[in-house]
């Protein structure tokens, strides 16, 4: 190869690319391709972490989202969680200190194995929708100091906490045996540790994070403040597979994700080549 | 079917900019910010009327009028004259954000990372599989990788004497493991929004004809506009 390839490589239309992506992601989408997908330490631990939960904890789940998010890596992880949670005998509580995250808890009990694992429990007794608790920090802050006095107004629908004979023990975040967040960005996990986790050292975590928060999210695992955490898209896949929840679908959707990290891939490398190939070619700057 | 066709449009609308910025992503574009604005208006009234105005409608706690007085006193952003109002909210806010936010910083942000990696193990060695070689090999380069990083940014010991020298030198691991940290974050970044464009792709699929048309319809505009951009040079 000589110097013009490279040139000419340099000089390629971004659309190109694009069109590259479209057709490379688009052919494990109209049919399943069935890549191999290795499951991370980290998953294992996820699942290990819910499969040991004791009988009739309190167990909160912060479907702290927004709807790009949650249509992304976000939507399956939260419906594989609350699959692998409806699934324990537990006492399940739904929020969010995302004012968009509140409808989307609804979208998950729509999945149909959630629909299935949830199928003998009983709203207000097994499990609540508490929905949007304003205040980002704030709010997470009056939460774990005094629940009845935050939720005044009642769980999602208005319904008084009265009401709800689960919430009869929840009264303030030391109640709290587990944290699940399911994060977009702040408030999140972070924003749990310092309002929740420091109040009630004891309450366990797990997070579910973008990929693009997982570099920033992976210091609290290594410090034993998360137990552990799904990666982005790649992590709900495995749980999916561990869960033995996988459609059709999720397979395209799996194959799709290892075709674009290929495809990123090859585009890495061949753009360093082009890189470090005219890099010797052009004059030394004086 | 609506709601079909309607997600269609706003998804190829949105990702035809990757042709070239077009009328139609600019409806996407501002349809997205007018809904998402909207919403949030919406769900905020709705919390504000419950919570606060009608205890206060009712006479359950009159207290509420000071937390909506002092929220009020956002819109004088909007005034040269009264500007100065709008900082008792934003000081309001900012002291006790911060305040709580630091409380907990303090111990669970700062305490616990620093006392996980002085507690972090030389030697790995499991009671039941021995000694683990990956395990003991990643303690030891959080280590290095820590002090390295921390000596980048000590600034306190001159190039010319020995300790600065090493300081220096340990600093350049320091930028090396910020680059790596960096990609890893950048690889992140692209393989979310992959995924983000894998989900949107899939419910795209789920119905062809919705998607088809209106793929040729943004292309064929977004071509048209184009050239009669380019038309004046």
């Amino acid at each position: 190869m000589n110097m013009s390839f490279w040139k000419k490589l340099e000089a390629v239309d971004v659309r190109l690319i694009f069109l590259v992506i479209w057709i490379a992601v688009g052919i494990p989408l109209l049919t399943p391709l069935y890549l191999p997908l290795s499951i991370s330490p980290d998953t294992v631990k996820y699942q290990a972490a819910i499969d040991a939960l004791p009988a009739d904890v309190v167990v909160v789940f912060g479907m702290d989202v927004s709807p790009a998010g949650y249509g992304g890596e976000l939507g399956p992880q939260a419906r594989a969680t609350a699959t692998h949670l409806f699934r324990k005998p537990v006492k399940l509580i739904f929020l969010t200190f995302w004012e968009t995250g509140a409808p989307l808890i609804e979208d998950v009990w729509k999945n149909k194995f959630v629909v299935d694992a949830m199928k003998d429990k009983k709203y207000g007794v097994d499990y609540v929708n508490l929905g949007w608790i304003p205040g980002t920090e704030t709010g997470m802050a009056s939460f774990a100091t005094d629940v009845w006095k935050t939720l005044e107004k009642g769980d999602y629908k208005g319904t008084k906490l009265a009401d709800l004979p689960m919430m009869a023990k929840v009264k303030t975040i030391s109640d709290i045996y587990m944290l699940v967040c399911i994060e977009t960005g702040t408030p999140g996990g972070p924003e749990y540790l310092r309002q929740w986790q420091a109040r009630n050292p004891q309450m366990k975590m797990l997070v579910g994070s973008l990929g693009v928060s997982v570099p920033a999210n992976i210091a609290y695992v290594a410090a034993g403040q998360y137990i552990s955490i799904l990666r982005g898209g790649r992590g709900a896949t495995e749980y999916q597979r561990l869960l033995g929840i996988m459609t059709t679908a999720d397979v395209m959707g799996s194959d799709a994700m290892t075709m674009s990290h290929v495809i990123v891939l090859v585009f890495l490398i061949v753009g360093n080549l082009g890189y470090f190939a005219t890099r010797k070619a052009k004059p030394a700057k004086t | 079917m609506l709601g079909i066709y309607a997600y269609a449009l706003f998804a190829l609308a949105a990702y035809s900019f990757t042709y070239r910025d077009n009328v139609f992503f600019k409806l996407a574009e501002h349809t997205y910010l007018a809904v998402a604005i909207g919403y949030t208006a919406a769900v905020g009234y709705g919390y504000i009327r419950f919570t606060a105005v009608e205890p206060i409608i009712t006479g359950k706690n009159m207290l509420w009028i000071i937390p909506l007085v002092v929220g009020f006193l956002f819109v004088f952003f909007f005034s040269k004259k009264y500007f100065w109002l709008y900082r008792f909210p934003i000081a309001m806010i900012t002291g006790s954000g911060m305040g709580l936010a630091m409380s907990g910083t303090i111990s669970a942000q700062f305490l616990a990372q620093i006392t996980a990696t002085i507690g972090l193990p030389l030697v790995v060695v499991h009671p039941k599989l021995g000694f683990q070689a990956m395990d003991t090999l990643n303690n030891w380069l959080i280590i290095i990788m820590v002090i390295g990083t921390l000596a980048y940014f000590f600034f306190s010991l001159g190039p010319e004497t020995g300790l600065g020298k090493a300081t220096s030198k340990a600093g350049l691991i320091g930028r090396w493991t910020m680059m790596i940290a960096f990609g890893s974050a950048f690889g992140n970044t692209v393989m979310t929004r992959m995924n983000l464009f894998i989900g949107v792709y899939k419910n795209l699929l789920r119905d062809y004809t919705s998607f088809i048309g209106l793929a040729v319809l943004i292309l064929v505009v977004a071509t048209l506009q184009g050239r009669r951009e380019k038309k004046p040079e």
